[in-house]
């Protein structure tokens, strides 16, 4: 099995410890080499194809830097590619998991299965073993969270714009001649 | 059609918008590109986007380069298709509206860098093309790619309008906007029989946002 991991450079500690301990566990974590060849974009959207899986790795932080939005892209796509690519949120403490990444549950039961190390420092081996566990889909699951797919706080924000864009449309259509007079144009564009 | 100021075409560009909301389309006007055009407005309505194009305030008095202008800079961001930038027809001419808008965008840019409104832009270029020999300043940009079907593009434009929000909120996958364009399609054929070949903007919009998957539909 190999895995893709996407991190934040901030966290590359938590990333290389990460990566030992799902080592040492028998599961190969796709590590990036520098080539000639392909640019670093290409070949990590290269990585998250071939991989079996990918896990997020979340800390608390403002704002994914652009290198791990490359990574999420390069996951996201990936399993769009082929959804028996599974996508894991790691989180370390109170992290919320990206909409991008509940999207994933939509079309897939509703829920997005994720690990929590709410205490890096004290429940990281727990945490560790609850993902190697889910990637294997064997042993103590008991750890693993089920995450919502759609919250309160999508409703909300879907209610939002779907008020905003239908003002937005009625406020255009008031202004529309006569389908007979808009035919009568030779070209609108 | 009312030949006042307070037109279709007035209308738009002159209302306050959100811009946080809003996708500017830059991409050919033509019959060949129609279909992905149209997929491309049904993949930003799905990520819960307003787009926006010329086509809003097309014939307006107000020249079409100060109407793309403002569009650009009323919209937090926009998504530019090079697909026509090549010897085409029998005086192989290349289209430079396309990387003219582009440069727009890039201006727009630079000018709100900082700011929480900073507009940001996205290149799609279909698979092969040698876009960095047509405009050699796009090196070390890195577009996303289409090979000219609706799956990539909706695919692509999603994966990159995705990765636009953050944490909320969560939205349909590009399969099941997929599975969802051909009832939009269905709702386009039966506005170009009402209106002609070239329906209104906000009744193609409508149009969209009446027929994409709803993520709260499958789980209410």
């Amino acid at each position: 099995m190999q895995i893709f991991i996407s991190y934040a450079a901030a966290d590359r500690e938590w990333f290389e410890k990460l990566k030992t301990d799902i080592h040492q566990r028998g599961i190969d974590v796709w590590t990036d080499t520098p080539n000639a060849e392909l640019r670093w974009s290409e070949r990590i959207e290269q990585a998250a194809r071939a991989a079996d899986a990918s896990i997020l790795l979340l800390a608390p932080q403002a704002r994914p830097d652009e290198k791990q939005n490359r990574t999420w892209q390069a996951a996201l796509w990936a399993f769009w590619q082929d959804s028996s690519k599974r996508l894991i949120p790691f989180l370390l403490g109170e992290v919320e998991v990206p909409g991008f990444a509940r999207g994933t549950a939509l079309d897939n039961g509703g829920y997005l299965k994720v690990i929590r190390a709410r205490d890096p420092q004290q429940d990281w081996e727990r945490a560790v073993n609850s993902l190697v566990a889910l990637l294997r889909n064997e042993g103590d699951m008991s750890q693993v969270e089920q995450v919502p797919a759609v919250t309160e706080a999508d409703r909300e924000a879907y209610r939002r714009f779907d008020a905003y864009l239908s003002a937005e449309i009625e406020q255009q259509k008031a202004l529309l001649p006569s389908p007979a007079e808009w035919r009568a144009r030779a070209s609108h564009y | 059609m009312p030949d006042d100021e307070s037109s279709i075409l007035s209308g738009p560009i002159n209302s306050p918008r959100d811009e946080q909301e809003a996708v500017f389309i830059n991409c050919p006007f033509d019959a060949d590109f129609a279909p992905l055009f149209e997929a491309l407005v049904f993949a930003i309505v799905a990520c819960k986007f307003e787009p926006r194009s010329a086509l809003e305030s097309a014939n307006v008095s107000e020249p079409r380069m100060e109407r793309i202008t403002r569009a650009i800079f009323t919209s937090r961001y926009s998504i530019h298709d090079l697909s026509r930038c090549r010897g085409e027809g029998e005086e192989r001419l290349a289209r430079f509206n396309m990387p003219l808008e582009l440069g727009i965008a890039m201006a727009c840019r630079y000018l709100t860098r900082g700011a929480p409104h900073e507009h940001d832009w996205l290149l799609l270029v279909p698979e092969g093309h040698v876009y960095v020999k047509v405009v050699s300043d796009l090196a070390g940009f890195d577009p996303l790619k289409h090979d000219g079907s609706e799956r990539t593009v909706v695919q692509s434009v999603m994966l990159w309008l995705t990765m636009r929000r953050g944490v909320s909120p969560s939205l349909p996958t590009p399969k099941s906007v997929l599975d969802a364009l051909p009832k939009f399609r269905a709702e386009l054929a039966q506005l170009k029989a009402e209106w002609g070949p070239e329906p209104p903007w906000p009744l193609l919009v409508e149009a969209a946002k009446r027929t994409v998957p709803s993520p709260t539909s499958t789980f209410p």
